[in-house]
């Protein structure tokens, strides 16, 4: 073969070597969720002195979870508020890695976005929700974000004045935090733990002496009604999440919405080339929060909605998509 | 013009940060993790 060929066929092997993002994204997710949740290896080796972190990321992390080491922002927001502190810090944080990063913790850390991933990825196929429906409930998550911040703000407003401790009891659980007590993360990895913990302990005894209906009903009956809108909030999450992909993310999640705000003027982005875009639908096909990629302008794109996960780059049969910064 | 939003944004949230440091806010934060860890069943 002469040297021409072999330099071609060179050549020809590093075009088709496309580095793809699916593998580093898994393993950051896979250590996120092991990171924010790391106060579970207390548990198994009790003699580790493992403490949470006194700082905020902009993830789903609950302060519901004896396990979590790492909070979520919104949560911390919340809580100082409820205090009456005003949040420097946590607002700082948020600020600053919206700018710089954007949504890309919603892609790469955030463990219950790291589930519905799970998810899709088990479900194999991704649903695509009508135009006219999904604009609708983008738009519901800014709605969810506006609800939190008003209680959470109105309270901190008024115990500073001076006047909020009727209002604090008439909260009653939700003035520590609106969306701290509902939010399916603290329940997903706080509450099933510790109730299924609880059900193994007494499954033997529940083996012997089966209770009666009536007495099934009598205990069903003393479920805290708090407790059950969680459990009913999870199992929605989950069956949402395997219906449409990150279902919470792209319409619920009050913490995505705080990020989608900054998303928008954040200096990561996508760039496509418009050489080597064939316009194939492909980006699209595979983009878990349904942004029509190619009405984008191709210099740079920053969708409120997308959350870098790099799927569309991966997805580009040409190449056409990559990572632009800043 | 979006570069410029982000950058004055960070410079923002280097400003929060620096409001939060200097008011040892740090404290409330180590407060909150210690005390409100675990509310619900």
């Amino acid at each position: 073969m002469r040297a021409e060929e072999l330099s071609g066929k060179a050549d020809d092997d590093l075009r088709r070597f496309k580095f793809k993002w699916t593998l580093p994204r898994l393993v950051v997710q896979l250590f996120s969720l092991l990171a924010v949740n790391a106060l579970v290896f207390t548990q198994i080796y009790p003699y580790l002195s493992l403490k949470p972190i006194p700082f905020g990321l902009p993830i789903l992390s609950s302060v519901n979870s004896p396990a979590t080491a790492i909070y979520g922002s919104l949560d911390l927001i919340q809580l100082e508020l409820s205090q009456p502190e005003f949040p420097w810090i946590m607002l700082g944080t948020v600020f600053l890695i919206g700018a710089v990063v954007g949504r890309a913790f919603c892609g790469w850390v955030c463990p219950i976005g790291f589930v519905q991933d799970i998810i899709t990825t088990l479900k194999g196929e991704l649903n695509f929700v009508s135009p006219r429906s999904h604009k609708t409930g983008t738009r519901f998550k800014y709605l969810v974000l506006f609800a939190v911040l008003l209680i959470s703000g109105t309270l901190a407003l008024a115990l500073y004045l001076g006047v909020g401790s009727d209002y604090k009891i008439a909260l009653g659980i939700f003035a520590t935090g609106p969306f701290i007590a509902i939010s399916p993360d603290g329940t997903l990895f706080g509450t099933v733990p510790i109730l299924l913990t609880a059900a193994r302990q007494n499954f033997f005894s529940f083996l012997a002496k089966p209770p009666t209906i009536q007495q099934a009903w009598a205990q069903l009956t003393q479920v805290q009604p708090l407790l059950a809108l969680r459990l009913i909030i999870l199992v929605a999450f989950f069956g949402a999440a395997w219906k449409v992909p990150r279902f919470w993310c792209r319409y619920i999640c009050p913490t995505g919405a705080l990020m989608a705000v900054f998303q928008k003027y954040s200096f990561a982005g996508i760039k496509r080339d418009p050489v080597k875009c064939m316009k194939c639908p492909h980006c699209e096909i595979r983009c878990p929060m349904q942004i029509n990629i190619l009405d984008l302008p191709w210099e740079k794109f920053n969708s409120a909605e997308c959350i870098m996960c790099m799927e569309c780059v991966d997805a580009c049969p040409h190449g056409s998509l990559s990572p632009k910064f800043p | 013009m979006k570069r410029t939003i982000a950058g004055y944004t960070v410079m923002l949230g280097l400003t929060a940060l620096m409001i939060g440091l200097y008011l040892g806010e740090f404290k409330t934060l180590a407060e909150i993790v210690r005390s409100y860890t675990f509310l619900l069943p």
